[in-house]
Parts: C-alpha cells; sequence; structure tokens
C-alpha cells in the first residue's frame, strides 16, 4: 500500500499444545509498535476466523515489516486477510481495513507518513464484506462528527475495491493450481 | 439458589436485557455514579480520585524541571504512567506492553485534542521546561477502566497548580517564587465513553467486567466541548450499524458535557 509494505505467513492450524494461552497467535517483526497493532490484529481475526471448525488447534500469524510508512495497520489487516484465504482457514466473512486521513478538510485515502503527520485526523476503519459493515476502528486526531460520516463513506468505496482485488487475487491463484 | 449468572452469564444477562434493564438496575444508557474528587494528594502538584462506580483511580501529577526534546524544544513535556497492580481486580489479564499501548493511547490524547498548551511548560527554550509525571493508579476495577483513566488524568491536570519559575539572565540560574502559582489552561476537556455492544445490537454504556466479558466488541468514543471529536475505537468484534454510532456520539456529547460540569466546578478549582 503506498509506503508501507509487510509479508504475512500463517502456521497453522497446528497442535494446541498445554502451555498456550490462547488459539491465536499474532507476532509482529520489525515496526516500531507491535502491541499496539499486534493487539488490535488479533481481536479482528478472533472474530474473522470460524473457531468451531478449526477446534483445539493453534493458528500463527507472523507479520514482517518490510518497510514502514503511512497506513500501516491497514496493510498489516489487508496482508493477513489474504493470507489466511490462502491457507484456506474457515472465515466468518472478509475483512478489509482502509486508513483515511483528513488533510485540510480533504479525506486522503492511504496516507503516507508525511500525510499521517500533518492530517488532522487518521482514521483505521476495517469493514466486512457482508453488508460493508464497520467490524472495527481506531480514529485518532480531531474531527466533527459530519466528517465522520463523510470519511466512512469515502472508505466503503476504497474498501469495495479491495474486496474486487481479493476475489482477482484469489481467481488468479486457483486458475493456475 | 441461582447458580445461572456463574454459569451462563450471556443467558443470565438476556432475561435482564428482554425488559430493558440491567442486573445492577441500571437502564441500558445509565452510567454509573460518578464522584471527582480533586486534590487529595498535597504532595503532588495536582492529583484527583476518580470513582466510576466501583471503578477507582487516583492520578497525581509530580513537576519537574528538565530538558525538552529535540523535536520540541519549546514544548513542556507530559508522561502519562499507569500502574495495575493485582490489587484492583482478581481477574486481571492486561499485559504490560497492553498497560503500555494505553498510556501511548493517553499521551497522544493529549497532545492531538489540544487541550493542553504545551507552550505553557516551557520555561526556556532549548533549555528548561516543566515535565509533569502523571501517574495513574488503579484502586478497583469493575470495568470501563479507560474512561475513568481519562477523567482522572484530565482532572489531575485541572487541579495542577505549579510554581512561577523565572530564568535569571545575569545568573543564568532558575529562581522559584514558591508563593506565586499558576495552573495550565485547559480549554477544552475531552471525556471518554465506553460502550459494550451484547448479541450484535444492544449497546450498554459503561460496561462493568461482567457485561466486558459477555460483550462482543467495545466502542470508545472521546468527546470534546464543541462537539468535535478527539477518539473514537472499536474493538474487533460484532459490526456496527451507522444507527449505533450516531447513538454513541451523542449520548458521548451528553455524558462529556456532565463530566466536564464536575470537572469544572470541583471545589480546588474554584480557586482559579
Amino acid at each position: 500500500m503506498k509506503e508501507s509494505s509487510v509479508i504475512v505467513s500463517i502456521y497453522g492450524p497446528g497442535e494446541f499444545t498445554s502451555n498456550q494461552e490462547q488459539p491465536i497467535e499474532v507476532c509482529l517483526y520489525g515496526c516500531s509498535s507491535p502491541a499496539a497493532i499486534s493487539r488490535f490484529l488479533l481481536q479482528i481475526i478472533d472474530q474473522v476466523i470460524l473457531h468451531n471448525q478449526v477446534p483445539r488447534s493453534t493458528i500463527r500469524i507472523s507479520v514482517q515489516t518490510i518497510q514502514e510508512g503511512g497506513s500501516l495497520l491497514s496493510t498489516c489487516i489487508n496482508g493477513a486477510t489474504l493470507a489466511l484465504m490462502d491457507a484456506a482457514i474457515p472465515l466468518r466473512y472478509l475483512a478489509a481495513a482502509v486508513t483515511v486521513a483528513l488533510v485540510k478538510e480533504e479525506i486522503v485515502i492511504f496516507p503516507t507518513k508525511a500525510q499521517e503527520e500533518e492530517a488532522s485526523a487518521v482514521m483505521t476503519l476495517v469493514f466486512n464484506n457482508i453488508r460493508m459493515e464497520l467490524l472495527a476502528c481506531e480514529c485518532n486526531g480531531l474531527w466533527q462528527p459530519a466528517e465522520f460520516h463523510r470519511c466512512l463513506d469515502t472508505a466503503k468505496t476504497a474498501v469495495s475495491d479491495l474486496f474486487n482485488i481479493y476475489r482477482e487475487k484469489m481467481n488468479k491463484k486457483l486458475s493456475l493450481s | 439458589m441461582d447458580f445461572s449468572r456463574e454459569t451462563q452469564p450471556k443467558e443470565y444477562y438476556r432475561k435482564f436485557l428482554e425488559k430493558d434493564c440491567r442486573p445492577d438496575g441500571r437502564k441500558l444508557c445509565e452510567f454509573r455514579h460518578t464522584t471527582l474528587t480533586p486534590g487529595l494528594i498535597s504532595s503532588a502538584e495536582g492529583s484527583s480520585l476518580v470513582k466510576v462506580g466501583d471503578t477507582i483511580v487516583i492520578c497525581g501529577v509530580k513537576a519537574e524541571v528538565g530538558k525538552p526534546t529535540e523535536l520540541h524544544p519549546d514544548q513542556g513535556i507530559i508522561i502519562p504512567n499507569i500502574e495495575l497492580s493485582p490489587l484492583c481486580s482478581s481477574r486481571l489479564k492486561m499485559s504490560s506492553e497492553e498497560v503500555e499501548c494505553l498510556c501511548t493511547t493517553l499521551s497522544d490524547l493529549l497532545k492531538n485534542s489540544k487541550c493542553i498548551d504545551f507552550a505553557s511548560l516551557c520555561i526556556v527554550s532549548q533549555k528548561y521546561c516543566w515535565i509533569l509525571y502523571c501517574d495513574m493508579y488503579c484502586l478497583s476495577l469493575n470495568g470501563n477502566l479507560f474512561d475513568a483513566l481519562v477523567q482522572s488524568l484530565v482532572s489531575a491536570l485541572y487541579n495542577v497548580k505549579l510554581p512561577l519559575v523565572v530564568f535569571n539572565e545575569e545568573t543564568e540560574a532558575l529562581e522559584i517564587d514558591p508563593k506565586s502559582t499558576w495552573s495550565l489552561t485547559i480549554p477544552r476537556i475531552p471525556v471518554a465513553c465506553s460502550f459494550a455492544t451484547v448479541d450484535q445490537t444492544v449497546l450498554l454504556v459503561d460496561p462493568d467486567a461482567e457485561e466486558e466479558a459477555i460483550s462482543d466488541s467495545i466502542l470508545t468514543v472521546i468527546a470534546l466541548d464543541d462537539g468535535q471529536l478527539c477518539g473514537f475505537y472499536k474493538s474487533g468484534g460484532s459490526p456496527a450499524t451507522p444507527d449505533m454510532l450516531d447513538r454513541c456520539m451523542k449520548r458521548a456529547h451528553a455524558r462529556g458535557n456532565e463530566v466536564r460540569a464536575q470537572i469544572r466546578q470541583s471545589p480546588s478549582s474554584n480557586k482559579r
């Protein structure tokens, strides 16, 4: 996504050993604020995966940051969803994330690091592909409620494009094999 | 005896939600009784004790003169720190990294909301500035920690009294006048309001620990005086409809006005 790039790899469903606390583990490498991102990512993935289809199994998601620029959080979420689809892990729905920034009253989708710093508000919004419902969000900055609705609408359009990209990628992958 | 509260908490709760109320007698949109006691710690420059139902947080602000950061040489520094000891809850599961995340969120909140004039904390550019250490201790935790933390932090900063410090250019030393004190100007007060969603449609305001455990997701809205928002966090979970988001924002504004009135009318702030 513009400035940020990540590689996401999934190990699982694997054996659940007694010393593990959580069935889903998220590990982040190479980024500056791993704790915040991993917590957010874990909560979304926990909801997306159909746990009753993978009982007593562990799924380990490793996110390696290649380049940290703007919109890192949404890049990680999109990477994780694509990796989950690639691993054929049963999912309830697909999740796609968009980072929207309000730079001088203009809405910028997937801002660069410089734009994020300039922006009056930066919002990471995660939607599912059933009815485009808002699954999770993290919004920081200063904005009016009306601007929030504008950002939500802009994000929904961007997310529907993302879902089309997901579909293309999966079609391509499945048509080769 | 009815053990369903422990064995089937969600079913137990649903019986109450059908009648639009909660086990502790509150309505779905009602906050727990909130009390605010400023200036409790006389040795600190500012302090405040906040009780939101059974969740109790005390915040103490200690001030120190130090060197400003390279990035912001004309600004003071405020460092929030949160201590969550096992004392507050037997079911506490927060790791130290998550607590650090909370500290970063609070620190970002103070900057993003522009509620504090950091430039006023600077004494001499690039050399001396006020560093405020805000230590928040959770004494008791029964859900909704974030709202209590934000309220205690902001009200403690509202009650901070710093001595007047002047830089004497001849002697190149700082002169402190302990008799004259000044308070921080906080023109806008951010107030956090958290909600829990249960069964995808029901919205509970100010969830306690039991409600947080049965919830699908937690939504937090941080509202300012003039209707602006400076934070909106929703944990991954059940999807939220735009109608739900609107209700949250509206309730957060109402709650914000109540809390701001409480902070501004509290006893030691009458001297301002």
